[in-house]
């Protein structure tokens, strides 16, 4: 890098970079990101190819924990992975269909006054933690909570059942903070389409229903992908919110792999499953930043 | 006029203590090429968005072809706007952009597609359906707006300040363009611009706005040689305007005391009322190319003096105490100095009498 | 009519306003429980779990600690996020692109394994768990939203009035303390701010790098384990609450700069 950097500046070519201060300013950043970030990750890619037993080391390099994510116990592992996919899909989409009408309606329906306003409101427990997220929802479905006395109080249920514990209450939990951040990234999509563009579609004969299909749905797609991708990193990799609401009968992938720590300190196989989890994202990454580019097109 | 198309009756709006537009009557016939023409703030694009349906006036009503659209949206008017920013569609092709309208008709695909192309050619851009929008220069851009709101085929179209983002030369040749669809198409246009040489470029009918009403309407001439109003004269254009007294009245003729002397001019106020009296730079003549029938304005003494090619365009001070300042464009084989007296005379027929 | 055409609207938003202020009210409203459930029947008012809340000497150290990791780590982030973006302008694209690739990379990585990494790491070279490494950790989490936070401000507007400082004699780092810094401190508060909100309440890295001394929400985490219990919703509500506060004061800041 440095080596490059020297070059170019011989050359001369290039307009003046920034001198001194301005150049340095940079690298504190990349040396921090480069050394707690990078490295780490770097090290847990090494340590997911040796084989560990007992604590001890017994092989340098083996694929023996990729293998065993497919083998182990029945596919249990494999199974985790399956699992994390179908909550994560059916929470993204869920999301994104509860999440662009509010945003619309944000964006189009109320006055731009109060839009900031309301939108702050709307968002506001975006800003607590998942811990206390996912405790609060254990509140509303729990056996005395809000909703099985709602429901045994208006004669819906005979007895109050249990809501929590299985993957229903961790979508639950998952969609309500999805929600927010997609009604974020969506309604700030959809302030920076400028307002001609409805009202040219309207003009040219586009019903309220054609213009929304034609015109700010496809125009939106970028914060809705930019959502949507978020929504999938973020929900693929928590494991508090399954931990605390889905109960112990399935497991998610963020929870198989912090069994391996905590029960076997098995690091070479969390590494492993760290991994894939990693790789199932960077595919994700690239399919979203791909669909994102045919949209600038 | 021909046939009236659009009928503006007490046309009203107001943001609540601010009123946009005061009660405009306005009749606009088939065909015709009307220009909205005034500065920013009064209230020609009001009107334009008020006949296209975007903006719900708040009194009187709008007639087009003899129906009250007055509460139609603007997708069940016969109209089609440009808009200044052209709102072209970003994520779809040029064709498609020029079909949109007729896919909102249900007019099937291969139809669609080979009228629009037919539009593409109609504004010179033939052959460049495929293209999407980023592909295009500004110029470009303005003329697929056109296509896109003439492909719907509107009983009105109407153009928001679409030239205000190009650049002169370019605008030039798009004005010569607009007029050149328009006749061809026999549409109605209405066009709103603050810029008044555009305005008597491309307009058969101006409209003279300021403050929500209309100042003057007519023919680019007639405004420009015998505007109706104070702002009409010194906002088409540059303008003298001189302060006067009525001294005497016979039918259509009027005795005028000026600072430059007592003139004879055609025109209608009360005998004694206050009036400004109007006369172009380029009408007032110095004694070598004065008219025949010019009267003496007494003489006048040039302080500022710039060479423009086609004349010269000078500042000069008159009157008993040299308190009143004129602008005149004297010919360009003239060799005036700064400091020289210099005679003047205009033709009363050339001169405006102005009471409000 | 006109509000006859907004029914839906109105409807459909006081729904999600509903959905998303649910548990939210639940927790808020049964941290004054005046019995032993926070669930209904809301049994009257009391303070008294906000009050076994400060009696806990194990809470409160842990609070002690999450304020302390989040104001250092929020410093930290916010510096290193501000002096990157600072460095952005007037670089050639492609390599601003890049950098910003890579700043904003662990963004998509998640927590825990940003966590597990670090574990492994410090434990390779014989660094135990500590406040130090949990505080390392969130510097990592948040760092890429400080810069985005700092960089989204800095524009070629900015770049100007540097250049203008320069023109008139300054040097860079006159440059830098006299003008730009000035200039963005909502933007540097604002993304300090954030990043606290972000740390003080995050659970995974602190659970996975600390030990004996530890975080906030980690005594959450273990007091979760008895159940639902009134003094939970007091915690959580405390946490909540400070979290707000920083939110909308960086709203307060963010927003100003916007009408200015």
């Amino acid at each position: 890098m440095a080596l490059v950097t020297a070059t170019s500046a011989a050359g001369g070519i290039r307009a003046p970079r920034p001198a001194g201060l301005k150049r340095l300013a940079l690298y504190p950043a990349l040396i921090f990101t480069a050394a707690f970030f990078v490295l780490p990750l770097a090290v847990m890619l090494c340590i997911s190819f040796t084989l560990r037993d007992k604590g001890v080391t017994v092989d340098w390099f083996t694929f023996a924990n990729y293998r065993a994510f497919v083998e182990r116990g029945d596919g249990v592992l494999l199974q985790a992975m399956v699992n994390s996919l179908e909550v994560t899909a059916v929470v993204t989409v869920l999301s994104i269909l509860i999440a662009y009408p509010i945003a619309y309606i944000l964006a189009y329906r109320v006055p731009a006054r109060w839009q900031r306003l309301l939108l702050v409101l709307m968002v506001l427990p975006f800003w607590t933690s998942y811990v206390i997220r996912s405790y609060s929802w254990l509140l509303v479905l729990s056996e005395n909570g809000i909703i099985n006395r709602l429901l045994t109080g208006l004669g819906v249920i005979a007895e109050p059942i249990g809501m929590g514990n299985n993957r229903g209450a961790t979508i639950l939990g998952f969609v309500h903070f999805f929600v927010m951040l997609l009604t974020l990234t969506i309604y700030s999509n959809l302030v920076q389409i400028k307002e001609s563009y409805r009202r040219a579609a309207a003009d040219l004969g586009a019903s309220p229903w054609q213009v929304l299909l034609h015109v700010t749905l496809p125009l939106s797609l970028p914060g809705v992908a930019v959502g949507a991708f978020l929504t999938f990193v973020l929900c693929i990799g928590d494991y508090i919110t399954p931990q605390i609401l889905g109960g112990s009968k399935e497991l998610l992938m963020p929870q198989a792999i912090m069994r391996q720590v905590g029960r076997t300190a098995d690091f070479s196989m969390a590494s492993a499953l760290s991994m894939i989890l990693m790789g199932v994202v960077i595919i994700a990454f690239l399919f979203s930043a791909r669909r994102l580019r045919m949209d600038r097109l | 006029m021909t046939d009236p198309l659009v009928q503006l009756v007490g046309l009203t709006k107001s943001y609540g203590a601010m009123t946009a537009v005061a009660g405009i009557d306005l009749v606009i016939g088939k065909g015709e090429f009307v220009v909205l023409l005034g500065p920013s703030g009064s209230g020609k694009t009001t009107v334009l968005s008020m006949i296209g349906g975007f903006v719900e006036p708040t009194g009187g009503s709008v007639r087009i072809g003899g129906e009250d659209v007055t509460s139609l949206p603007p997708a069940k008017r016969p109209t089609a706007t440009v808009f200044q920013d052209y709102a072209l569609f970003p994520h779809m092709s040029v064709r498609a952009n020029v079909g949109f309208g007729l896919y909102m008709r249900k007019v099937a695909k291969a139809e669609r597609n080979r009228r629009a192309d037919e539009t593409l050619k109609l504004v010179g851009l033939d052959g460049f359906g495929d293209r999407g929008i980023h592909q295009l220069s500004g110029g470009q851009r303005q003329r697929v707006a056109l296509a896109r709101a003439i492909a719907v085929n509107p009983a009105v179209l109407l153009l928001d300040e679409p030239l205000g983002a190009l650049d002169l030369a370019l605008r030039r040749q798009m004005q010569e363009e607009l007029v050149r669809i328009q006749k061809r198409l026999g549409t109605t246009f209405v066009h709103v611009t603050h810029d008044q040489e555009e305005a008597m470029s491309i307009a058969d009918t101006i409209v003279v706005m300021n403050r929500g009403l209309v100042e003057d309407m007519g023919v680019p001439a007639r405004i420009y040689r015998r505007p109706a109003s104070l702002f009409a004269a010194t906002f088409m254009g540059e303008n003298n305007l001189l302060p006067g007294r009525v001294a005497a009245v016979s039918g259509d003729a009027l005795t005028v005391e000026t600072p430059l002397g007592r003139l004879l001019l055609a025109g209608k106020a009360d005998l004694g009322g206050a009036v400004q009296v109007a006369v172009r730079p380029e009408q007032i003549y110095p004694a070598a190319t004065a008219p025949e029938n010019a009267a003496s304005l007494g003489s006048a003494r040039v302080c500022e003096l710039v060479f423009q090619g086609t004349h010269w365009r000078a500042r000069a001070k008159t009157g008993a105490d040299g308190e009143i300042a004129l602008l005149l464009r004297l010919p360009p084989e003239m060799q005036p100095a700064v400091g020289a007296e210099v005679a003047l005379f205009a033709r009363p027929e050339d001169i405006v009498v102005l009471s409000r | 009519m006109r509000g006859l055409r907004q029914l839906p609207a109105i409807l459909y938003m006081t729904a999600a306003f509903a959905f998303i202020f649910l548990p939210v009210a639940m927790l808020v409203i049964y941290s004054f429980q005046n019995g032993p459930l926070p669930v209904p029947p809301f049994k009257g008012v009391s303070l008294r779990w906000y009050d076994a809340l400060l009696a806990d000497r194990k809470l409160m150290a842990a609070m002690g600690n999450s304020v302390l990791v989040g104001v250092l780590s929020s410093l930290a982030a916010t510096m290193l996020g501000f002096l990157a973006a600072y460095a952005m302008a007037r670089r050639p694209p492609r390599r601003v692109a890049l950098a910003q690739f890579f700043l904003m990379a662990p963004i998509s990585v998640s927590y825990l394994i940003i966590a597990l990494g670090l574990l492994f790491t410090f434990n390779l070279v014989g660094v135990g768990k500590s406040l130090l490494v949990v505080g390392i950790g969130h510097v990592v989490i948040n760092l890429p939203l400080c810069f985005a936070i700092c960089y989204s401000q800095l524009g070629e507007h900015q770049a100007n009035v540097e250049r203008a400082a320069q023109d008139l004699g300054a040097n860079d780092l006159q440059a830098l303390i006299l003008v730009t810094v000035p200039m963005l401190w909502p933007a540097l508060l604002a993304s300090f701010f954030i990043a606290f909100t972000l740390s003080w309440d995050e659970f995974v890295i602190a659970f996975l790098l600390s030990k004996y001394d530890t975080t906030m929400p980690v005594v959450i985490w273990s007091m979760l384990r008895s159940g639902l219990s009134p003094k939970l919703n007091a915690a959580g509500t405390f946490v909540f609450g400070i979290s707000i506060l920083l939110v909308l004061l960086v709203e307060l800041l963010l927003g100003r700069k916007r009408t200015s």
